[in-house]
């Protein structure tokens, strides 16, 4: 009798400990320190990007100029550039451009990469064929080039930054997503979906697309990173996001004049993008490792 | 052997078709007329459509491409509206600067590199394995711009030791290398290390242990040989994705390359020299492409074995038709 009772206890207990794929995942994440502190670094950036009116002690376009090019004090944390602005409260309110632009680039390359490998690796044959030409074909340019060309022709700005890195980024993810749907649309409940009448719109949103994710979050959790980077390299060199805006990348390349004598106007940026991006590999690495535990480093 | 590799120059045909006419499409529809760029705003109207009918830029698009590319095959990439000179004289000119960069850089990041994910392998979460797996993901996080910038600052213009500008002499290669050196150094460690990972699990490693080989010729004769291969791909991919850093390194270091012509004739608009520029990187970038792929080919006997096998299975089903 107790046996059978301690017996259903632990199947009761087993019961209440069920658990879901994200828990499993969490539960790998939450061992890998490095990942954790990704994790704050990035969280941190995002309560800063949000609260950026209450971090910063100044308006990000407040000129003084009667305090210009001052070294970092008290006053002026990491001081302030040749008009007179304060640096903190300009990378405070510049990383929320550079998370937007990041986000943003990252999700158009995910949506127009991950369309069109789904759908080359869904119908296969010519249209595969046709989409994954054109792919090489993109793949032939460096990111970086093709980014540079489709700002020039584009124009610069924050939209035109936005859409050039994130289709330069298109490729990627189309062969991420491709390979992934090529290993699950083989699989019974594909064919049980379509047996049930499912057309190929629904099999593709609602069956593969699911089971592709956890390459695909892993591509764009590391390309958020990537499209932060790129999109501060095009504003430094004057093609991607134009000043007054705080953005990163434009403060490193209007200080570059003053780096003689007033090295803080170009360090604090810098910086910045480097914690930005390294939290966010720390957090992408994680990301990968969590939830393809048979992938190694 | 000799098939494939025709075969593969034959695969890039289409593909620099493909480049050529992504970037002509992108440059034909910039607004602004060209003609009236070159002339500057005092020009006449009748001046201007005559050099627009001189420049072939009056006709429609797909006449105007296909006159570009008739003009690129026979080397002819026009005319840069800024110098008035040919365009493949100026891009050949900065041509083996940036070329002779990009090579420096991928021989400072394999310097780096390579023997750091070794030494990381083989101590594996030892001291010097944690410290060089903290300074990788640092090193992929660095903006290269900002890098050369702070290297700039503090070995040029506080210590003095190299020229902050310029590209002239192996003193003006040292800084610019070394900022595009090390996030490439940064990939290449994380790779050579996961890949000697897997390598020194094998058996034959065990087997070459047992027989009482030396550590050190285990690591460079049987596992670094093989574990070369992957490291191979990742340099190749590497060198193209420098060979864009170094449009931005090359701004930084006022480095006379195809970079800043570039960049320099995008705030111009300059198209023709553009245009010309991303085609020729897109080449250089597909031939290292090629290149790897044939060294792969060359250090992996597995891969070629396969086109062996292949050539004979061809043979024997031609001689079975016969």
């Amino acid at each position: 009798m107790k046996i059978v009772e301690k017996t259903t206890k632990l199947a009761l207990n087993f019961n209440t400990k069920k658990t879901g794929q994200g828990y499993d995942v969490w539960m790998r994440f939450k061992k890998n320190r490095l990942a954790l502190v990704g994790m704050f670094i990035v969280g941190l950036l995002l309560l800063m990007a949000v609260l950026a009116p209450v971090v910063a002690p100044y308006k990000f376009d407040l000129q003084d100029l009667l305090s210009t090019s001052q070294k970092p004090s008290l006053k002026h944390l990491f001081g302030t550039d040749n008009l007179g602005r304060d640096i903190f409260s300009r990378i405070v309110y510049g990383s929320r451009i550079s998370l937007f632009v990041g986000f943003v680039a990252a999700a158009i390359g995910t949506l127009v990469g991950g369309a069109l490998g789904s759908i080359a690796g869904y119908y296969g044959d010519k249209i595969d064929t046709i989409i994954m030409r054109a792919i090489d074909i993109m793949m032939a340019i460096p990111a970086m080039v093709l980014a540079i060309a489709i700002c020039a022709a584009l124009g610069p700005g924050l939209l035109n930054t936005m859409i050039a890195v994130g289709i330069s980024t298109v490729p990627r993810y189309a062969r991420v997503v491709r390979g992934a749907v090529l290993t699950v649309k083989e699989q019974e409940f594909i064919e049980a979906s379509r047996a049930c009448g499912g057309n190929d719109f629904h099999i593709i949103l609602k069956h593969i697309t699911p089971n592709c994710l956890a390459p695909i979050i892993v591509q764009a959790s590391l390309g958020v990173a990537d499209a932060i980077l790129a999109a501060a390299s095009m504003s430094f060199i004057g093609l991607g996001i134009q000043p007054p805006v705080p953005e990163w990348g434009a403060m490193l390349s209007a200080g570059r004049g003053y780096i003689r004598d007033n090295p803080h106007m170009v360090l604090f940026p810098g910086l910045a993008i480097m914690m930005t991006i390294y939290g966010l590999n720390l957090l992408g690495d994680g990301l990968r490792d969590a939830l393809d535990p048979k992938l190694k480093r | 052997m000799s098939r494939y590799i025709l075969k593969r120059i034959f695969h890039m045909i289409p593909v620099m078709f493909g480049v050529s006419l992504i970037i002509f499409t992108l440059m034909f529809f910039i607004p602004g007329d060209p003609a009236r760029q070159i002339l500057g705003d005092k020009a006449t109207e009748a001046s201007i459509s005559e050099l627009r009918a001189e420049l072939g830029l009056d006709k429609p698009f797909v006449v105007q491409y296909v006159n570009y590319i008739e003009g690129v095959l026979t080397g002819d990439f026009g005319i840069s509206y800024t110098t008035k000179q040919p365009v493949s004289a100026e891009l050949f000119a900065r041509f083996p600067t940036t070329l002779l960069f990009a090579i420096i850089s991928i021989l400072v990041a394999c310097i780096i590199g390579i023997p750091l994910g070794i030494i990381s392998a083989t101590r594996q979460y030892s001291f010097i394995d944690n410290i060089s797996t903290t300074l990788t993901l640092l090193g992929m996080s660095i903006p290269s711009f900002w890098l050369g910038l702070m290297l700039m600052l503090l070995f040029s213009l506080h210590l003095g030791w190299f020229p902050a500008t310029g590209f002239y002499g192996p003193k003006y290669w040292v800084l610019p290398s070394v900022t595009i050196g090390v996030t490439s150094a940064a990939f290449i460690t994380r790779m050579t290390r996961s890949s000697m990972l897997e390598v020194i699990r094998q058996d034959y490693i065990r087997t070459a242990r047992s027989k009482g080989q030396t550590e050190f010729k285990i690591i460079t004769k049987h596992a670094l040989k093989n574990a070369m291969i992957p490291v191979v791909t990742t340099i190749g991919l590497i060198f193209g994705a420098s060979l864009g850093g170094q449009i931005i390194t090359e701004q930084v270091f006022s480095i006379p390359g195809l970079g800043k012509l570039m960049i320099d004739a995008i705030s111009q608009r300059n198209y023709p020299v553009v245009e010309g520029g991303v085609l020729l990187i897109a080449f250089s970038f597909t031939v290292i492409n090629l290149l790897v792929d044939l060294i792969y080919a060359y250090i992996d006997p597995r891969i070629k074995s396969q086109f062996v096998i292949e050539k004979k299975k061809k043979e024997s089903t031609a001689l079975k038709g016969m």
